[in-house]
């Protein structure tokens, strides 16, 4: 399976005020999606990851994810493909 | 995208890391190997077309020097392979002679427009794949074979030149 390990964006893609890129974070986390497509397992296409405690509605209510248990979670295949379509195909 | 609810990110770290040594890691394999099995024929389909799409994309957009050629014909052939579909019967569909199926399959046979058309619609890609690989093809095998013989051509010279 593909897990998306360590996700950063730099400080000024983050917060309301001055942000520069409003995309940074989806379209990191659409080219994980993208890679996980890339698998040879049955696995193809799900993304996991462990999201940061206090981000977990966040990704939930932006990026399709769900919670597979704790703050372990996937981006179905599906949504994987939303994400691709949304933000790796802005044109 | 959906409704934000509020939540704005004021640090850069989005993610824990996984430590993937733990029982918790293989609870968490079982349970996506359930959703895995929970697919239905239609979204491995969706999943394989994507995932043949993304090949494809990489593909056309890799570095030219160092890409390993990959044909029409090995593409297609992955197709019919990933999507369980008979070579005649793909033939047949799309009103070619299996022979002449055969050739394009083997690269001694060229795509046109309107295959390209047709091959697009039906494994739902922008209709100009075809061709761009076979384009692609060319000039990577040109490039290899002639590359070098062209060099002494430029406008320098023709203006150069008296006919």
């Amino acid at each position: 399976m593909l897990i998306m390990d360590l996700v950063e964006i730099a400080p000024n893609n983050t917060g309301q005020e001055g942000k520069r890129y409003s995309y940074a974070a989806g379209c990191l986390i659409a080219f994980a999606c993208r890679e996980s497509f890339k698998l040879e397992t049955n696995y193809k296409g799900f993304l996991t990851f462990e999201s940061k405690t206090k981000l977990i509605e966040w990704y939930i209510e932006n990026y399709y994810a769900q919670i597979a248990m704790g703050q372990k979670m996937f981006i179905e295949p599906e949504d994987g493909k939303k994400l691709i379509e949304t933000y790796l195909k802005r044109g | 995208m959906r409704k934000k609810n509020g939540i704005e990110l004021n640090e850069g770290v989005l993610t824990n890391s996984m430590n993937t040594d733990t029982k918790e890691f293989k609870e968490l394999q079982l349970f996506l190997s359930d959703k895995v099995s929970a697919l239905n024929d239609k979204q491995r389909l969706s999943i394989e077309l994507l995932a043949l799409q993304i090949k494809i994309e990489d593909y056309l957009n890799s570095n030219e020097k160092e890409s390993e050629l990959i044909s029409v014909g090995d593409f297609l052939r992955l197709y019919l392979e990933k999507l369980n579909i008979k070579q005649n019967k793909l033939a047949q569909y799309i009103g070619l002679k299996p022979s002449n199926f055969s050739k394009i399959l083997s690269g001694s046979r060229r795509v046109n427009f309107e295959l390209s058309f047709i091959l697009s619609r039906i494994f739902q890609l922008d209709p100009k794949t075809w061709m761009l690989i076979q384009v692609k093809n060319e000039y990577l095998e040109m490039e290899k074979q002639k590359g070098d013989s062209f060099k002494h051509y430029s406008l320098e010279d023709l203006v150069r030149t008296k006919m």
